[in-house]
């Protein structure tokens, strides 16, 4: 392709990519100024950075408990979808369509509707379900559903599971076995990627944490929330940042993970 | 092979277990309670008649449907154009460009929320230049929002596009050419019809993402009236709890959903009868 025809599409990247950018820019940039109301900031400062790192222990705790309640789910999720997909798997291929088609309903029952349907249903009725954290936890699963069914079957598609454990099966190792010993391993790449979407997902909640559990688990979205709600100054948006960039870094280190476990699965296939 | 038994079948229990109690009785007892009259707990279409008569309800679905539909439209189209200029760019585009877009999807809800206060809100500085040129801008209102929405769509809309533009084959590409064909007629004979499936596809999402959303109109705007801050408003513990009515509103808001997927799959299956014929 020659040059004349390259522009256009270079000029619509970089104009999507500079509005896409533009707002995290402005919030990282508040962050340094003493406020930021007219054209320009009123000054310059690095107070805001020392403050959240040193004066307010309840944010730090509020991240700990964020990232407490999303990892949880997502490894009950996992465990739950890798074992109904080794049902699918071993015994019973037809029941991957029911599989799927339960596991695709969370991409639209989610969030306030699914939250009210759970509360709605279970709480105040003394079962151990009605506990407020069980409720949450379980609501969290099914939200994940989606994500990590995708990445947990596209990986079983991509490594021919079948010849697979066959193969294994052949050379005298039980079922079990192969499957855990040969498949699991093998889709560590799906698992990952379902991981690494499905928490974003959790740790940005607001709607499903705050309607399930109310304020008694406070968690570093509601931290924010309450943060915007009351002064919203340059504090605020340092704290926006850090949400922002252990969301960030935590898919970052993800996907460099895919990569090693990506390479390593193919060196012991060649081997 | 093995003979089959129930043991078989035991590590896909946790998986139904869950499906039963998180998803298919919980909806089940949202249908009910929609049905219910708040009052006598009888039978009766009383909320929805509520929902599709009362101006005040009627408002939050018009709200959320308005809202939703405008920043799908523009976010598929942006998004739409950013995917293409990808694919046409190649390679290095997309090495390049998919570390923005990863950044961005992960922006959202309250973050995203505040930094459009910060730039548009009564005291953003993006509204004081503007204010220079005596223009304003008012984010606190249904239009105000309409731009946040877009700004989500655009990753999630460019995510789900792209498989779709490395099926249309490069070979393919080079046989229009040199069959004469430029490149928009390329695109608007070859392209578009084998990525209309895809495009429906992720415009159903990206619906379905609009009109779910809660956090970031929550916290820009605590009063405006969508359905989903009125559902969770009904549930709330610190007013009247209106269950039936919430459940009915939840449910309307579920079939509206349902309806535009609906739509775009049979698009999507005419669409599909028009390739092979």
């Amino acid at each position: 392709m020659n040059t004349r025809h390259v522009w256009p599409y270079r000029l619509i990247l970089i104009l999507v990519g500079i509005t896409q950018i533009f707002p995290i820019l402005v919030t990282l940039v508040y962050t340094f100024t003493t406020g930021w109301v007219k054209a320009i900031p009123s000054g310059w400062t690095m107070k805001n950075w020392v403050e959240i790192f040193t004066q307010h222990p309840d944010f730090w705790l509020s991240m700990k408990n964020s990232l407490i309640i999303s990892l949880v789910p997502i490894v009950f999720s996992s465990i739950i979808i890798i074992l109904a997909m080794y049902t699918v798997v071993m015994s019973c291929p037809k029941l991957d369509g029911i599989i799927q088609g339960i596991s695709m309903i969370p991409f639209t029952l989610k969030g306030v509707v699914l939250s009210i349907s759970v509360i709605g249903l279970y709480a105040g009725k003394g079962l151990f379900i009605s506990n407020r954290l069980v409720m949450l936890i379980c609501s969290y699963c099914v939200v994940t559903m989606p994500y990590i069914y995708r990445g947990i079957r596209n990986s079983l598609y991509s490594i021919h599971v079948h010849q697979m454990v066959e193969a294994a099966e052949l050379l005298g190792a039980s079922r079990l076995y192969a499957f855990f010993r040969v498949v699991v391993p093998n889709m560590w790449t799906g698992v990952i990627v379902s991981f690494l979407l499905s928490f974003s997902c959790i740790f940005c909640d607001y709607a499903m944490i705050s309607l399930i559990l109310g304020s008694r688990f406070v968690t570093a979205q509601m931290k924010l929330y309450a943060m915007i709600s009351s002064k919203g100054g340059p504090l605020t948006s340092a704290v926006v940042i850090i949400i922002f960039t252990t969301t960030f870094l935590i898919s970052v280190l993800a996907y460099q993970f895919q990569k090693q476990t990506g390479e390593a699965a193919v060196k012991t296939t060649e081997e | 092979m093995k003979k089959k038994n129930a043991f078989d079948y035991l590590p896909c229990v946790p998986f139904f277990l869950l499906a039963i109690f998180f998803l298919l009785l919980p909806l089940v007892n949202t249908v009910v309670e929609s049905l219910m009259d708040p009052e006598t707990k009888a039978f009766s279409f009383i909320n929805y008649i509520n929902i599709f008569t009362k101006p005040i309800y009627l408002l939050a679905v018009w709200n959320s449907v308005r809202i939703a539909l405008v920043a799908t439209f523009f976010g598929i189209i942006i998004s739409f154009f950013t995917a293409l200029s990808i694919s046409m760019l190649g390679e290095k585009a997309l090495k390049s460009f998919m570390p923005i877009m990863n950044l961005t999807q992960n922006f959202a809800g309250f973050p995203l929320a505040f930094a459009f206060m910060l730039m548009l809100g009564h005291a953003g500085f993006l509204n004081a230049i503007l204010k220079i040129f005596g223009l304003n801008y008012n984010l606190y209102s249904g239009n105000g929002l309409i731009p946040v929405f877009i700004y989500f769509a655009i990753p999630l809309g460019t995510l789900f596009l792209i498989p779709g533009f490395s099926a249309v084959k490069k070979e393919w590409k080079e046989a229009a050419t040199l069959l004469n064909a430029n490149g928009a007629k390329f695109w608007f004979r070859i392209g578009l019809p084998v990525l209309a499936p895809t495009i429906l596809g992720t415009t159903s999402i990206v619906f379905a993402d609009s009109i779910t959303t809660y956090a970031t109109v929550y916290v820009i705007m605590t009063n405006y009236s969508t359905m989903p801050l009125k559902i969770a408003a009904m549930f709330s513990k610190d007013a009247t709890q209106q269950t039936e009515l919430g459940s009915a509103l939840s449910l309307t808001m579920i079939v509206i959903i349902l309806l535009v997927m609906g739509l775009t799959n049979l698009l999507k299956s005419k669409l599909a009868k028009g390739v092979e014929a």
